[in-house]
């Protein structure tokens, strides 16, 4: 045989160590059978009868989720008005653990004598239940009285204990719903996710969208436990806490109140969103998006109807228009190529171009039309009255990639890393996705479109702000956020608290930037945003946009910045009307009147009104005197009377 | 190269083990109910996972039966090397996955492997080579004996990485006493032995949770309600068990009162449920296992085959005897698997495979007439 095989003489020199190891685990072996016999037939005996009468029963404490309050929250006072809050009730549970189902149906059998319960429908919820060994709630929200019973009879119902319930409690309804969310039971997705967190289990409750989604583990603390020993009579003989709970965090957001009650008042019964930030850190001071919902339908006894109502609607009232969705930016976008066109020197603050109402490559047909017939327009009066046909030529010097790496750095094509939940990304073209999509080259066309932000070009509200925030930043621009801090809910010690994190730093001139500015501030005295400008009680400067898109009416965009002459407190106001119309005439009142109640403590909504009604009055004043120059009308303009 | 004789291989080995299994899964199924539900909303869900793994072992026994051991001698550095790379991969974020505060898994898509339950068998596998190889390994200090101590630091120190502190154990038990019966010189020994004890000194006192774990040991009333609550749950399983137990299925402690009944704490359950009887039935298969293996060490036809079941007899003792001895309170709690019986699938598979090595070595044993190790 190839393998040699060893005598057992040759096994010799470690052959007495290996006896050795035998007889060692030999040893050890036996030390385990003695132990084992010791344990269960000596102690074991005493032990049965010992655990036989008095029964462990470990009960879960809750705790509180933390509260959420607004900016103006003083953690040295305590009557805080918070955004949202608990509210506490008392739960009666049975603990299935050491009971019989016969113990159980007795216990229910007598519970449905005390209180309004139907025994068949609980005993056949108990029987349904996906852990048998969880404690049952058998109602929520019982008066003390029914508890004081419950108490004097405890010895026929094995099993029963109360506690108290925390339900989530949005006080304000309606405001800023998307911001703060909701929570509602765990699915089986989120509790799979989350598989390693012994803090999540079958009948938690978790954010399910918003703020409450997005800090759910700060917000949730630490649920206690208690030891309770009860005898053969179900009297308790002794408690321990074995774990106590920890109450979640309180978070401070960065909204203001003032500020998002504005928005509110301002944007109701429209469809879209509002944006009001900081732009020197990034704080969001208000974000809307309607339509909305009430929260407080999901608490408690979640409210089916209303609920089926709400997420049937076409409108998407959950979806938060200001970072889940992405449209068409139309000419906001203008900004992006304005600061691309100076910065790489494809025009001069002289430049001019000729708008005859039409813009047209060399030998080709296809016309792309402009908002109106302008003349020579230079980069300032470019932006001022939104000439399409200025932008085309600049976009067609600078080409689509220079725009892109702009339109980067001003944020677009990226989610900001907002702390809420659901952000999109928006999107920026290129030429290779247009290859892989349409099996089509990218024509100067698709350049040109792209340059004044139609075209395939896609963002979200909160990158529009973001953009403005630029602009009245000297170009920096921070990272939104909602967070400010957050504190204990049992000591008020500061927790976390949020600082500003640069996101990015655009590489313009501070020349250049003046001239876009001015430029901006041109828009709202003389240029598209003119008459709603007159009405604003604080010098701005912003950018309206009429974005053509192929669900409708075109979307109206208004993003702006005040005070345009102090550069301390300034503030970015960014207004999105889905399907609105006309930048200028609809979304450019709302932000004029935002600005207003903001600044002079105007009434928002009486505001709006009147910068609408007379924009439309304008706009067919206006309309008249075409028709005058063209002879339609006989009657001068002063005498026909127009009513509103 | 002639054909080695092929013997009948230890069927009363394999017998005991599968009787082990039977017995195992199905005090698995009621440890794990609870768990199964609450995790994963079905109370078979640990219960098919470990059959699965069950059917998973059978076939590579039946593989190993027909392949020669002696295969092992040839691929033992390769087994090694791909050991300490999946050791290094798993402490990497993103590859190793967290579980209950250790980077001990690598998961890719639905394959999940525990490189440190691998490193223990590969250990076997490649000392025993280098045993049989070299001489002078355990002889000689610095051509020998250091590499060899250097390849086992390395193992040992990447699993406390992790940090697995069982697992360390009981690599650090196998290296050192496979060692020492393969003859090393016992200077060699003691001075290892030395050179370690302030480093689990370290180990033990500076990382709180150990220091902690070793402090409720000593007296687990002291705190009864937190530190000292694991070792008092699990005495009184076996208290409350008594003789016969309270019936299968019946037991509470598993419920809340005992940590991971499913894995490291299930021979508590056992106590409880089967009482004496059962967990005596338990002990008496475990101890026929291990002397299977011992016998099938000792009727081994050469050097390499006697190192590789003695390593594997030593791998099975151990870690049935740090679990069970966890489990009834003689040494502080440490997280470590009940060979055959605890949920995991890596442990399962190894040990499985290891059954199959011991009776690949059964069928090559030395011929009666030389003469038996059976005493």
């Amino acid at each position: 045989m190839a393998k040699t095989i060893v005598s057992p003489r040759q096994f010799f020199f470690f052959r007495k160590r290996f006896v050795f190891l035998r007889y060692f685990v030999s040893a050890l072996f036996i030390i385990l059978f003695i132990q084992t016999s010791y344990l269960q037939i000596i102690e074991g005996d005493k032990y049965e009868k010992l655990a036989l009468n008095n029964k462990e029963q470990y009960i879960p404490i809750p705790t509180h989720r933390g509260e959420i309050f607004d900016r103006s929250y003083d953690p040295s006072s305590e009557i805080n008005a918070p955004l949202v809050t608990n509210e506490e009730k008392m739960g009666i549970y049975i603990l299935p653990v050491h009971l019989t189902l016969k113990d159980i149906k007795k216990t229910l059998y007598h519970l449905s004598h005390i209180m309004e319960i139907d025994y068949n429908e609980k005993l056949g919820q108990f029987t349904n239940r996906a852990n048998f060994y969880e404690p049952f709630l058998v109602k929520d929200d019982v008066p003390i009285r029914i508890i004081a019973q419950i108490g004097e009879k405890i010895q026929d119902l094995p099993g029963v204990y109360w506690e108290p319930i925390y339900y989530r409690k949005y006080p304000l309804g309606h405001f800023a719903s998307h911001i703060l969310g909701f929570v509602g039971k765990i699915n089986k997705h989120e509790l799979t996710d989350r598989s390693e967190d012994m803090e999540y289990h079958l009948n938690s409750m978790i954010g399910k969208i918003g703020i409450e989604k997005y800090y759910d583990r700060e917000l949730r603390g630490e649920e206690g436990r208690l030891l309770r020993i009860v005898d053969a009579l179900n009297r308790i003989k002794d408690t321990h806490v074995v774990k106590k709970p920890v109450p979640g965090y309180n978070l401070v957001l960065t909204l203001d109140k003032r500020i998002q009650d504005i928005l509110e008042k301002v944007m109701t019964r429209e469809k879209g969103a509002a944006i009001v930030i900081k732009p020197d850190t990034g704080e969001i001071l208000g974000m809307v998006s309607k339509p909305d919902f009430d929260p407080n339908i999901f608490i408690k006894e979640p409210d089916v109807e209303k609920i089926l109502k709400l997420t049937g609607d076409p409108d998407k009232p959950f979806l938060n228009r200001a970072i889940q969705a992405k449209y068409p930016p139309g000419s906001v976008f203008k900004i992006v190529t304005a600061t691309a066109g100076l910065e790489e020197e494809a025009i001069s603050r002289n430049d001019t171009f000729l708008c005859r109402g039409y813009f047209r490559f060399e030998h080709d047909d296809r016309v792309f039309h402009c908002t109106g017939i302008h003349g020579y327009m230079n980069i300032l009066t470019g932006v001022e009255f939104s000439c399409n046909v200025f932008f085309f030529n600049v976009s067609y010097k600078l080409g689509s990639r220079k725009i892109t790496k702009y339109a980067k750095w001003y944020g677009f094509g990226e989610r900001t890393g907002i702390d809420l939940p659901g952000e999109q990304p928006g999107f920026l073209p290129t030429h290779k996705w247009k290859k892989k999509i349409f099996g089509e080259n990218w024509y100067d066309g698709d350049t040109i479109n792209y340059g004044i932000g139609q075209g395939f070009l896609l963002s979200t509200v909160l990158q529009v702000a973001n953009m403005t925030c630029g602009i009245a930043n000297d170009g920096l621009i921070y990272q939104p956020h909602i967070l400010q801090s957050a504190y204990s809910a049992e000591t008020g010690d500061l927790i976390f608290k949020k600082h500003k994190k640069l996101l990015h730093n655009i590489p313009i001139r501070e020349e250049k930037l003046s001239i876009l500015r001015n430029g901006l501030h041109l828009v709202c005295t003389y240029g598209t945003a003119n008459v709603a400008g007159q009405f604003s009680k604080i010098s701005m400067a912003g950018k309206t946009s009429t974005a053509q898109n192929t669900f409708g009416e075109p979307h109206a965009w208004f993003s702006c910045y005040a005070p345009y002459n102090r550069t301390d407190d300034r503030i970015v106001v960014c207004v999105f009307i889905e399907n609105g119309g006309g930048g200028g005439e609809v979304a450019a009142p709302v932000a004029v009147a935002i600005l207003n109640a903001i600044f002079k403590d105007a009434d928002p909504v009486s505001e709006k009104k009147k910068i609408r009604a007379t924009v439309e009055k304008e706009r067919y004043k206006k309309f008249l005197r075409r028709m005058q120059d063209r002879g339609f009308l006989e009657d001068s303009i002063e005498k026909t009377d127009i009513q509103f | 190269m002639i054909r080695p004789e092929y013997k009948a291989p230890d069927f009363k080995l394999l017998a005991a083990v599968y009787l082990l299994l039977a017995f195992g899964i199905s005090m698995l199924y009621s440890a794990s109910i609870g768990f199964s539900r609450m995790a994963y909303h079905n109370q078979y869900y640990v219960f098919i996972q470990q059959l699965i793994f069950i059917g998973l072992g059978t076939v590579f026994i039946i593989l190993l039966l027909t392949i020669n051991y002696h295969l092992f001698k040839r691929i033992a550095r390769l087994i090694i090397m791909l050991s300490v790379i999946l050791l290094v991969l798993v402490l990497i974020p993103g590859i190793g996955k967290m579980v209950s505060g250790s980077r001990s898994w690598i998961r890719y898509k639905f394959l999940g492997i525990q490189p440190s339950e691998l490193a223990k068998l590969a250990l076997i596998i490649y000392l025993s080579y280098i045993f049989t190889k070299k001489r002078m390994t355990t002889q000689n200090f610095l051509g020998g004996y250091l590499p060899t101590l250097i390849i086992i630091s390395t193992i040992f120190f990447l699993v406390l990485l992790q940090p697995d502190f069982g697992t360390g154990f009981v690599i650090i038990v196998i290296a050192g006493l496979l060692s020492y019966i393969s003859g090393i010189r016992t200077i060699y020994l003691f001075s290892t032995a030395f050179g370690i004890l302030p480093i689990a000194y370290f180990l033990i006192t500076r990382v709180g949770y150990r220091k902690m774990r070793l402090l409720a040991f000593i007296n687990p009333w002291a705190d009864p309600m937190d530190k000292g609550y694991h070792i008092i749950q699990s005495i009184k399983s076996f208290q409350i068990g008594g003789l016969t137990g309270v019936g299968l299925g019946k037991g509470v402690q598993k419920l809340w009162y005992l940590p991971q009944p499913h894995t490291d704490f299930i021979f508590s359950v056992i106590g409880e449920e089967t009482g004496f009887l059962g967990s005596l039935l338990l002990l008496v298969l475990f101890i026929y296992i291990v002397y299977r293996a011992v016998r099938i060490a000792m009727n081994a036809s050469d050097r390499f085959g006697f190192l590789l079941a003695s390593g594997i007899s030593i791998m099975l003792s151990i870690q049935i005897l740090v679990n069970l001895f966890v489990n009834t309170g003689l040494i502080p709690v440490t997280g470590l698997p009940l060979p055959f019986i605890s949920y995991g699938g890596s442990s399962l598979l190894i040990n499985m495979i290891s059954i199959g090595i011991l009776l690949n070595i059964s069928r090559l044993a030395r011929p009666a007439e030389e003469g038996t190790a059976d005493d």
